[in-house]
């Protein structure tokens, strides 16, 4: 069972990316960093609303979606920006991936 | 059916909002966050109109009262519904449900002396003529129940009763009217009587709808074949006949089946209504759990009946998700209180939410 701990929130795809960012944290020696692995990006939507619902949600003040850019990087960017604006609501500034604090509901 | 509930000033919550309400309601969160406060509050609702609810409540959680001291700095039995032990707060419960509509019930201690001047001549004027004697509160405790009814196009409609514990015992004034639909509430520690359950099965038995509940008991005793009232020692019992030559009674065959008929006697009992379970799982194993949800939903959806139950377990949870994802109706919604931003608020997954959650391993609790 998966648990909100941490503050900042690093949403991957799966178990090898979960691997690569555990140690590339550790090596750069950050904490509070919380690497959750969703699933892949056909289901990254739903998958982000439910993490919205978990307990703890209220308390992330960061969350990083990392996923394959594929072919084509700026639809794969887009494709999470869709995928956060429709389950977290959040606002974004421009095109480099920075978005405004949310707020959970 | 509810289609929303709020409450305020009760117990635990300062404030809280139960939208997107659906016909089985299952309430998640940690311990002490107010799960059981939250059952409780709708019951008092459902009751509309009755103001000794207040004290079924506390039964239900054992508090029970000894002794009541009669000064106006005493506390009351009624304290503890108050958020904070708040007594100078008023307990506001809003409701929408599709019988009476838009309903507020407000509670509130009633201690100034020119307000207890005002009910004692509500109360004497009243159709229902009290004896005389002192409120004051020096000799008298009294809890004011308001009602407002809103329905579409109707004017708002408002009624007041009053509960009055004095030295002499409690009485109600005036007496209040039935509560517009049935509710019932399985407190997760207590037992319903062995009587009350074989009322309950008899009254099912009259309208010829008692197979309801050997259908959903034959979920957990495949053998189950009849089931039956036998008056053992002059109290009617249910009892079931599993092919052994001799009846047996209906405890006896385990805490499984004694909860799952408790369950379906209570929605059975509710029509058009109300049932408020405390902590469902209980005496439950989980590789029935399915079976049990799915029996719950049929006989909620058969008699119309609304059903909110509270869990701890996560097979609980996952169970219900499944049966009602297979009914071909997915008439539930799992709703977790949490504590954050110092409240308690509300947090409803709907089915393709849950559905994630349990796929991707998250918390739901």
């Amino acid at each position: 069972m998966v648990k909100i701990e941490q503050p900042n929130i690093l949403v991957v795809e799966g178990r090898e990316e979960e691997l690569f960012f555990e140690a590339f944290i550790r090596d750069l020696s950050l904490r509070d960093i919380q690497i959750m692995p969703i699933g892949g990006k056909e289901r990254l939507r739903r998958n982000l609303k439910a993490l919205k619902l978990s307990p703890g949600f209220a308390r992330v003040t960061s969350l990083t979606v990392v996923r394959d850019a594929d072919e084509d990087p700026k639809a794969a960017f887009q494709s999470v920006r869709d995928a956060l604006q429709a389950a977290i609501r959040t606002e974004f500034v421009g095109d480099s991936g920075r978005f405004l604090p949310g707020r959970a509901n | 059916m509810y289609e929303l509930f709020e409450v305020r000033n009760f117990r635990c919550f300062h404030e809280l909002a139960l939208t997107d309400l659906e016909r089985v309601n299952l309430i998640a969160g940690v311990n002490n966050i107010g799960k059981t406060a939250l059952l409780e509050a709708l019951f008092l609702h459902c009751g509309a109109y009755n103001p000794e609810l207040a004290l079924h409540i506390n039964a239900f959680r054992g508090i029970k009262r000894e002794k009541v001291e009669f000064t106006s700095w005493a506390t009351t039995p009624w304290d503890s519904l108050f958020s904070g032990f708040d007594t100078s707060r008023v307990v506001e419960l809003v409701g929408k449900d599709h019988v009476t509509g838009h309903r507020s019930l407000r509670l509130k201690v009633v201690r100034e002396p020119g307000e207890l001047a005002k009910i004692r001549q509500i109360i004497q004027s009243g159709p229902d003529r009290a004896e005389g004697g002192p409120l004051s509160s020096e000799v008298a405790q009294v809890l004011e129940l308001e009602s407002q009814e809103r329905k579409q196009g109707r004017p708002k409609q408002s009624h007041r009763y009053y509960m009055i514990l004095n030295p002499s015992g409690l009485r109600i004034e005036p007496f209040p009217p039935p509560p517009p639909f049935p509710a019932s509430f399985l407190p997760a520690r207590a037992r319903v009587p062995v009587n009350e359950e074989a009322e309950r099965f008899s009254n099912l038995e009259v309208t010829g709808r008692q197979e309801v509940v050997l259908k959903a008991l034959q979920v957990i005793e495949p053998r189950l074949r009849r089931l039956t009232m036998v008056v053992v020692g002059g109290v009617p019992m249910l009892h079931g006949d599993i092919g052994l030559g001799k009846l047996v009674p209906l405890p006896v065959m385990g805490e499984g089946m004694a909860r799952l008929a408790s369950l379906v006697l209570a929605i059975g009992n509710a029509s058009d209504g109300v049932v408020l379970v405390d902590k469902i799982e209980n005496g439950l194993h989980h590789s029935i759990l399915p079976k049990v949800w799915r029996a719950i939903g049929e006989v909620a959806r058969e008699f119309n009946t609304q059903v909110f139950a509270t869990t701890h377990s996560l097979e609980c949870i996952v169970a219900a998700h499944r049966a009602f994802s297979e009914s071909g109706s997915y008439d539930f919604r799992l709703h977790r209180l949490e504590r954050f931003d110092e409240a308690i608020h509300v947090v409803t997954y709907d089915q393709e939410a849950l559905e994630a959650a349990i796929d991707i391993g998250l918390e739901v609790r």
